[in-house]
Formats: structure tokens, C-alpha cells, sequence
């Protein structure tokens, strides 16, 4: 055998992968050629240095992994509670009226009690919707502009990772204007801006990374003050907020721990 | 039909597998982590796909496509230019996208221990680091690696033996320099 040859294969042979007859031939030669002994010793060593460089998961990680999976395993009927609530709260309130009347109550009285109950269930339901129907219409178009975003190559219009070239971009180009933040000594680098379309009206977007992660924070003006609220949406995260008249969602795929911070720091 | 339960019991324990393979390919253990989360959720919703056996080289083609999937991404959003560093550099080469991969010095500050054979390691080119992690690290057979990496399995043999030679060459040039600096 050629030293060549061999030497092709003692890395197999070291591994226990040769088939049997080119085993003895590979292992016969390094035998007796010694400069593929040489090669051979060379290999075990370096297997022998190589064993104290690998890397063990952080123990945190497997907790972030376990913690990711029981969300996953969830049923959906948990996360959906809070839509629920109102028709729950008027049938609440019922029972209650119901226990107080209760026991020396007339039939009468029970039906009244019920009657109320749905009146007041069905118009918080529908309130309720009429609110859910936009918000549902927002967070569709969230999630269609991000997705959008990370589709396309140039993610921005104005790229900068400075405030002051971002914020004015926006004059003019809007009716208002959108806070801009440099957030890079929170972790959160400004990439740039864009204008997007979210529930029928133009809308400011800031496009920051953190580590590999994306996010779009989306902003336009509005009266409604919402305290901070985090959904998912096909997998990423969405906190939607407002302040100072004006209403914001951001949208990741970034942890929603880490979300949810962002809000105090724009 | 297995069930999630399954899965948490057979995958969990093969994290440090995992992670290993995650950060010799993306080099970074921030995004490591998130590679192997992102791989061990995508591995749970195809589960029903898994044919049974061993799970390790099942899982790893999944923790590798994320990976990759990572450094293409990184690449292309190191390819955003903006205006201060397009004005500030315009003399010389304005419009060169930053270079995904850490800088040799980058790598050096964030290897705790800067082991030599891990600045080597870290040198070989992904495809040989892959098969040197999967045989080396894991001890997965040349046919486990063949479809982690989805090559043949004389391939292996060959990029095995390969990534080794290239692997002892540049530890041996850096032990030489490490000699040279010492005197």
C-alpha cells in the first residue's frame, strides 16, 4: 500500500471504520512505514487535546428550553381565557345576585336575575368584540409588515443607528412624529426606520436588533391608553402599549421576558 | 404515536450535544442558545416525524439547518450600510459589508480559556469543523454524520481525515508562534 493511500485512511482506522481486510492493510503499514506512524501518533494526540474543548450547555438553557416547551404543550383554550372574560364576569355577577336572593327567592325573581345577566353579557360581549375586532385587525397587519420585513433584504428606508437621522426622516413624511431612542446601551442596536400601513392609516417603524433578533416597533398617534399587553402571533411576541397619545406595538421573535422590557426603555 | 412527553425525556438530555455543535458553528453562545432553543422547538412540532432510534443524529440536522440558517441571516444583516459608517469611510472601501464572522482578536477576547486547539478549531472552515465536532466531541459513527450533514459516507471519511490533517497543521503553527512569543 501507498503512503498516500494510507494515509487517507488511518483517521478511518483510528475511528474503527475500515472494513475489515483494508483495516489490516491500512494498520500493517503504519506498522512499518514510519513517517504514517508518525501521522497516526500525531492524529491520537490531537483526538487527546480536542477531548477538553467541548462545549457543555449552560444549565439556564435547559430551563429556557423546558419552560419554551410547556407553553408549546399548553392547551390553546388557556391562552384564549381572557377573551372569554366578560360573558364569565356577567355570569359572575349573576351567581352572586343569584346566591343573595338565593333560598327564600321566587321563581320570578330567579328569571329577572338571569334576564339581566344575559343583557349585560351579551352587551359586554359585543363591546368587547367591537374592540377585539380592530385589535385582531391590527395585530394581523403587525404581523404581515414583520413578516414583510424579514422577507426583504433592505428592512429599512433610512438606516442609521443614530436618533437624530431617523427622527427627522420621519417629518414630513407623516403627520406626527414618532419617538425615536438609541437604545444601544440597553442591548437594543437602532438599525433605521420605514413607513408601513398597519389598521388602515400610515404608521412610523423602527427597526431595532438585539443580538440576531429583529424587531419592528410600529407607532402612530391614538387616545386609547392601554396598559402593557404581550400576545403571540404565529410564534412571535407582540407587546402593544400607548403613552403620551401615542399607541406602539413592537413584534419579535425575541423572548417575550426581553420584550416586555422595551416598553420602558422607548 | 409519541407523545411530548416522550420528547422532553429523549431530547433534553442530549443538550450539551446540542449546544456544542450549535456554538462551533455559530461561535457565539448567546446565539448558540438561542440556535438550540429554536432547534428544540422545531424538533418537538416535527417530532411525529422521527422514525425512532437514536435520536442524537435526528436532532443535530435539526440544531445544524437552524444554525446555518443563523449565519446566513447574520451575513445578510451585516449587509445593511449605515449612513455614519457610509459617511465616515468614504475615502476607502465605503460599501464593504462588515464580515459576518468574528475577527480573529474578537475570538481570542471571547475564549475564556484560548486554548490553542480552540483558536485552531475555531480556524477550519465549517464544513470540516462540523464533522470534526460530530466525530470528535460526539462520537457519532461515520453514518450518523452522513445524515447530520447529509453526505455520503465515503465523503466523511475523506473530510474527516482532511479537517484532521488541516486541524493538526494550523495547532502546529500556532504552537510554533506561541513558542516564538515566549522566547
Amino acid at each position: 500500500m501507498r503512503c498516500d493511500q494510507a494515509r487517507e485512511r488511518i483517521s478511518a482506522l483510528l475511528d474503527g471504520e475500515l472494513p475489515g481486510r483494508q483495516r489490516e492493510d491500512v494498520a500493517e503499514h503504519a506498522e512499518t512505514c514510519p513517517a504514517c506512524a508518525r501521522y497516526r501518533d500525531e492524529l491520537k494526540e490531537l483526538s487527546a487535546r480536542l477531548a477538553g474543548a467541548r462545549e457543555r450547555a449552560p444549565q439556564r438553557l435547559a430551563q429556557r428550553i423546558q419552560a419554551s416547551l410547556a407553553v408549546e404543550q399548553s392547551p390553546p383554550e388557556e391562552i384564549a381565557t381572557s377573551r372569554a372574560a366578560p360573558s364569565s364576569l356577567s355570569a359572575k355577577i349573576g351567581a352572586m345576585i343569584a346566591a343573595i336572593t338565593g333560598g327564600w327567592a321566587s321563581a320570578l325573581r330567579q328569571i329577572t336575575v338571569a334576564l339581566v345577566a344575559c343583557v349585560v353579557s351579551v352587551s359586554a360581549t359585543w363591546w368587547y368584540m367591537q374592540g377585539v375586532d380592530t385589535q385582531r385587525e391590527i395585530t394581523r397587519d403587525v404581523l404581515a409588515a414583520h413578516v414583510r420585513s424579514l422577507l426583504q433584504d433592505n428592512i429599512v428606508q433610512v438606516a442609521s443607528d443614530s436618533s437624530h437621522n431617523v427622527k427627522p426622516w420621519f417629518a414630513g413624511r407623516l403627520e406626527f412624529t414618532p419617538v425615536v431612542k438609541d437604545l444601544s446601551a440597553e442591548g437594543y442596536q437602532l438599525v433605521g426606520g420605514r413607513l408601513d400601513y398597519i389598521g388602515g392609516r400610515r404608521v412610523a417603524a423602527l427597526v431595532y436588533k438585539k443580538r440576531l433578533h429583529q424587531i419592528n416597533v410600529f407607532i402612530w398617534p391614538s387616545n386609547n391608553e392601554v396598559a402593557l399587553k404581550l400576545d403571540t402571533a404565529e410564534g412571535y411576541n407582540v407587546a402593544s402599549w400607548s403613552r403620551g397619545g401615542m399607541a406602539f406595538r413592537a413584534i419579535s421573535d425575541l423572548n417575550a421576558g426581553e420584550l416586555r422590557e422595551l416598553p420602558s426603555l422607548l | 404515536m409519541p407523545s411530548p412527553r416522550d420528547f422532553d425525556a429523549e431530547a433534553l438530555p442530549h443538550i450539551d450535544a446540542a449546544y456544542n455543535l450549535a456554538f462551533w458553528l455559530v461561535r457565539n453562545e448567546a446565539d448558540a442558545q438561542d440556535v438550540v432553543q429554536d432547534a428544540y422547538l422545531r424538533a418537538f412540532k416535527a417530532y411525529g416525524q422521527f422514525r425512532g432510534g437514536d435520536i442524537r443524529p435526528w436532532l443535530l440536522a435539526i440544531v445544524r439547518n437552524v444554525a446555518y440558517r443563523w449565519l446566513s441571516v447574520r451575513k445578510r444583516n451585516a449587509n445593511v450600510v449605515s449612513i455614519e459608517h457610509a459617511l465616515a469611510d468614504r475615502s476607502g472601501s465605503a460599501f464593504e459589508p462588515e464580515s459576518a464572522e468574528p475577527s480573529a482578536e474578537e475570538l481570542l477576547i471571547s475564549n475564556a480559556e484560548c486554548s490553542l486547539v480552540r483558536r485552531a478549531l475555531a480556524g477550519l472552515a465549517p464544513a470540516f469543523r462540523e464533522v470534526i465536532v460530530l466525530r470528535e466531541f460526539e462520537g457519532l459513527s461515520y453514518q450518523d454524520i452522513a445524515s447530520v450533514t447529509g453526505v455520503p459516507g465515503g465523503t466523511v471519511m475523506s473530510r474527516l481525515s482532511r479537517a484532521r490533517t488541516q486541524l493538526k497543521d494550523l495547532l502546529t503553527g500556532l504552537m510554533q508562534k506561541e513558542n516564538k512569543n515566549a522566547l
